[in-house]
């Protein structure tokens, strides 16, 4: 009996200095927001892997993006097809080489379930919108300042499980340092999975 | 006046009584007003004629209903597009609404899907051959590299020859709208846009009206400040057209009836006599509406209209009658006294009317039976019913303004203006005779036989409308094939024909582009072909085995895909009825139907073409297909022409007819022809004078101009009796002046309308009268047989 008590106080002793760090650091969801929305932009390269169950093995993509406040996200993709997915508030702008020459088509992000969700996902973070990132998904947070990880599990739910020609995010998971963000994990509803990493220009 | 005559009188007017209260109970226990104007256009006389009524009743592109958002602010009219689009879906009153953002349902996606091997023209032993598969498979890799993956991974492992891609490419339309975030929006930004396809059809007029509505109070529910709502398309010209004429109407006959009522109270000084002229009108309007009620389903609301002027004519019994009763006869006498010449003036009128009857309209024919039976009901009352009612009244005066004297003075001297008369004829007659070296080359402009001069819109609404069309790339074509054959099948094998020479001739530059079924629909022999070329289970997998070397796709993938071709080759072909229920269905309908020919049902497939510049090359191809070559501009003016012809024809028989009666009525053939004269060449001079204002004439000026010379031979008859007899100076004449100004008052009125359809009546009435009235008074002076005392 002496002893558990021996062993608690001896434990509480060793993980102290963690609970001191924690509670110094503090730093939690909404710190986390705020953060990021403190910043104008941001910008890196990215190597990107799609996990596709149709496929024996992961296609590799290369590329850039870019986010500048308040709404505008580019992803430029320049191996293995050159291609440009341009998102400015509620409207799309995909280029991409066809038979050799350059097409651009805008797409209404309401026609295209799978990009919505994942672009307002990944939107609200970059702005650092707690609100709107809650309204579309369930938001978990772990980790701390120097490496954080956020869980964004999509609160829509495919009711046609024979629906032909979409296939929404199941799951949004992102990960970074301070205001950076390291990797960017996207699941289909079918576990299909995009992970994308990025590292500074 | 003995118990004889009481008893008598007391019949009658019971019987009137009876036929009142009957009448009310038919007019408003089953009187059904009905709006579709299709019953006062032509149906045609040829086959082509008919198929091009029925395809434009069927046409998308005769409900459809362009809405347009105006602003400054492309965030804000991009906010109210969205809502009113989200409105009009939930209404359920629409078909279709697209503004952009909406892209196939799921339903009719599926069912393209399903049918992809049928209905892409891609489907062919080339296809599926290795090389060809290869370069598919190696698009298909690169497509799961892009942004739109997700949208294709369900779909691949079953198409992976693209078939499905290819057929939606010819579904969809409208690319090259602009877009703003996904909303279609002018090419100057200043207007976000929707189209819209109301479910009710082209003639359902009420349900029409509701969808509208909701489109109007969707506007105003949300936050609209600053922009503006702008609406067209056939549908909104012909309700805001109705809707104007009715609030047209509303105002000017009550500014009229005031007019009319002052007036007839100046001219007789006597409220009774205001009262009692208006009984004969009454009588006859619920006799016509009444009669019609009867004979058929619905009145149409212009037959009422017109009913209404054409029975105007009434107004002149009273009058006649009331100016007989100078004091010396009882009103039974007075009544007697005019009886011959009024009833002549009747028999005239209802002949005329009944030229209306052949016209080769339902709706004029309703007309007729309407006016005809309103003009028996009206002089049966001033013949038998008002001397009643005045002989029971024992104090009934008359007076004579002053300006009556003033007035008769005047008019003595008329006869010294024939020579401005004579002069007056001669010049109308050159003009009409050289009417086409008068006027442009190009239009001879007697008549107009557009059908858009019967289309009440307003300039402004015609230009709103083509901005609108412009904006959202929505063509009308006047340019069309029509194919035509015994069985569907046949149709769309010779559609398949053309429309491959079609495609040629669009990379030659000779028309823009077409619309036609077999962009669509494929013929049944085509599909079995299709099908027919479909590969063998094992053949296809091999070469898909083959094409997939050294590709990243997994093993048996495609098995979907090879199981999807094999269950195809069994599949049932479609036809125009398997789309029947989709929303591809309102696309195809007017493409493709059935039209009743003399004794057998065809089938016709309209073939659009837009932009043609040289439509000889077209007409010798649509010959090769069994198809003919239409302008439905032409065709349109050429079938109002026919009428025009048919209706002159018809007019001319009964000029002959009231000839006839009118020398049985006279007993004298020069006297006739005289009486006659006069409405002639009254109606001369009318049309020339409306020519020389650049005024076409349509229906709605030979309505007015029937009524003018019903009018002008009532006149014509009246100033007959005061040429022979002075006497009639006194009474006869202030009936024929009262009556005329009458007239004008109501019809002048009319002119004040911007209304088309409204001007042109009060147009050709007021002036039709006033030459009546006046080459009827030089005649008589001219003429005259008695010296008249002042």
């Amino acid at each position: 009996m002496r002893l558990l008590i021996l062993i608690n106080f001896l434990l509480a002793a060793l993980f102290a200095p963690v609970w001191v760090l924690a509670a110094a650091d503090n730093f939690t969801l909404d710190s986390l927001m705020k953060l990021l929305a403190s910043k104008q932009e941001s910008s890196g390269k990215f190597i990107e892997l799609r996990y596709n169950s149709l496929l024996k093995n992961p296609v590799r993509i290369t590329g850039n993006l870019f986010y500048k406040k308040p709404g505008l996200l580019i992803k430029e993709n320049l191996t293995p097809v050159a291609e440009t997915l341009k998102i400015n508030g509620d409207s799309i702008e995909y280029t991409r080489l066809e038979n050799g020459k350059k097409i651009t088509r805008t797409l209404a992000i309401e026609d295209f379930p799978f990009l919505k969700t994942m672009t307002l996902g990944l939107r609200a973070t970059f702005a650092g919108d707690l609100n709107s990132l809650k309204n579309h998904y369930k938001v978990t947070f772990t980790g701390n300042r120097p490496g954080w990880r956020l869980v964004l599990a999509s609160n829509v739910v495919e009711t046609d499980p024979d629906k032909l020609f979409d296939n929404i995010v199941g799951k949004l998971v992102i990960s970074g340092s301070g205001d950076n963000f390291k990797k960017i994990e996207i699941f289909d509803q079918e576990n299909d999975r995009t992970v994308i990493n990025i590292s500074p220009l | 006046m003995n118990t004889a005559e009481i008893k008598k009188r007391a019949l009658i007017f019971f019987v009137y009584l009876l036929a009142v209260i009957t009448g009310l109970f038919i007019v408003f226990r089953y009187m059904e007003v009905s709006s579709d104007m299709s019953a006062f256009l032509p149906q045609g006389a040829t086959q082509i004629q008919k198929i091009l009524f029925t395809q434009y009743r069927q046409s998308a592109n005769s409900r459809a209903v362009m809405i347009g958002i105006e602003g400054n602010d492309s965030a804000q009219l991009i906010r109210i597009n969205k809502k009113i689009s989200g409105r009009l879906k939930q209404s359920g009153l629409f078909s279709a609404v697209d503004n952009g953002l909406s892209s196939l349902p799921q339903k009719e996606a599926s069912f393209l899907f399903k049918n992809r091997f049928i209905l892409s023209n891609t489907t062919g032993p080339k296809n599926y051959q290795v090389d060809s598969l290869r370069s598919h498979l190696e698009q298909r890799l690169q497509d799961l590299s892009s942004a739109l993956a997700p949208m294709i991974k369900k779909t691949l492992p079953r198409d992976p020859a693209g078939e499905f891609e290819n057929v939606l490419t010819s579904w969809r339309g409208n690319l090259e709208i602009k877009k703003i975030n996904g909303i279609y929006f002018s090419s100057d930004n200043r207007r976000s846009l929707i189209l819209a396809m109301p479910g009710a059809s082209a003639t359902d007029i009420n349900n029409l009206q509701k969808a509208i509505n909701v489109i109007k109070t969707a506007y105003l529910d949300v936050e609209h400040t600053g922009t503006e709502l702008l609406l067209s398309g056939p549908v909104i010209i012909a309700l805001s057209a109705s809707e104007k004429i009715r609030g047209d109407v509303k105002i000017l006959s009550l500014l009229a009836t005031i007019i009319v009522i002052a007036f007839l109270y100046l001219a007789f000084g006597n409220s009774k006599v205001v009262l009692l002229s208006a009984v004969p009108l009454a009588s006859g309007m619920l006799a016509g509406a009444a009669t019609v009620t009867f004979f058929f389903d619905s009145v149409h609301g212009i037959t009422i209209a017109f009913g209404a002027t054409l029975i105007g004519i009434a107004v002149d019994y009273p009058m006649h009658f009331f100016s007989h009763l100078d004091g010396t006869k009882t009103p039974e006498k007075a009544i007697g006294h005019i009886w011959r010449t009024l009833r002549l003036s009747v028999l005239t009128t209802i002949i005329g009317f009944s030229s209306l009857l052949f016209s080769g309209y339902s709706g004029l024919a309703q007309l007729a039976i309407f006016s005809i039976s309103g003009i028996v009901a009206a002089i049966l009352v001033t013949r038998f019913i008002l001397p009643g009612i005045l002989a029971a009244s024992a104090h009934f005066e008359i007076t004579t303004p002053a300006l009556q004297s003033s007035i008769k003075n005047l008019a003595i001297k008329a006869g010294q203006l024939w020579p401005a008369l004579v002069l007056l004829l001669v010049v109308a007659l050159v003009i009409q005779v050289n009417r086409s070296n008068i006027f442009s080359d190009t239009e001879n402009r007697i008549w107009n036989d557009n059908l858009q001069a019967l289309s009440p819109a307003s300039e402004q609404q015609l230009l709103l409308d083509k901005k609108l069309r412009n904006d959202l790339n929505f063509q009308y074509s006047n340019e069309i094939i029509l194919i035509t054959g015994v069985t569907q099948e046949t149709v769309l094998q010779s559609g398949e024909g053309l429309v491959k020479e079609l495609d040629k001739l669009v990379e030659q530059g000779v028309l823009d582009s077409y619309e036609a079924i077999s962009k669509y629909l494929p013929s049944k022999e085509l599909q079995a072909a299709r099908l027919a070329q479909l590969p063998g289970e094992q053949v296809l997998k091999n070469n898909i085995r083959k094409a997939g070397r050294g590709l990243p796709f997994r093993e048996n993938l495609f098995n979907p895909f090879l199981r999807d071709i094999e269950q195809a080759k069994n599949m049932d072909l479609l036809s125009l009825d398997s789309f029947s229920g989709t929303l591809l269905s309102e696309k195809l309908a007017p493409l493709l139907f059935e039209s009743n020919g003399k004794n057998k049902k065809i089938w016709v497939a309209p073939v659009l073409l837009f932009e043609l510049k040289d439509p000889e090359k077209i007409k010798l191809l649509a010959k090769k297909y069994s198809g003919s070559y239409v302008n439905l501009a032409l065709e349109t003016k050429k079938i109002m022409a026919d009428y025009r012809i048919r209706g002159l024809k018809v007019f001319s028989f009964g000029v002959l007819a009231i000839i006839f009666v009118l020398w049985l009525g006279l007993g004298s053939l020069p006297m006739a022809a005289g009486i006659l004269a006069i409405p002639f060449s009254a109606l001369l001079v009318d049309s020339a004078v409306l020519s020389l204002l650049g005024i076409g004439l349509t229906m709605f000026h030979l309505v007015a101009m029937l009524l003018v010379a019903g009018l002008g031979i009532d006149y014509a008859l009246f100033f007959n009796r005061i040429r022979s007899n002075a006497k009639e100076w006194d009474t006869t004449f202030p009936a024929i002046w009262k009556s005329w100004l009458t007239t004008v008052l109501v019809f002048g009125s009319l002119m004040i309308s911007d209304t088309a359809v409204l001007k042109a009546l009060g147009q050709t009435v007021t002036l039709g009268v006033t030459l009546c009235f006046l080459f009827g008074l030089i005649w008589s002076r001219r003429f005259s047989s008695a010296t008249v005392s002042r």
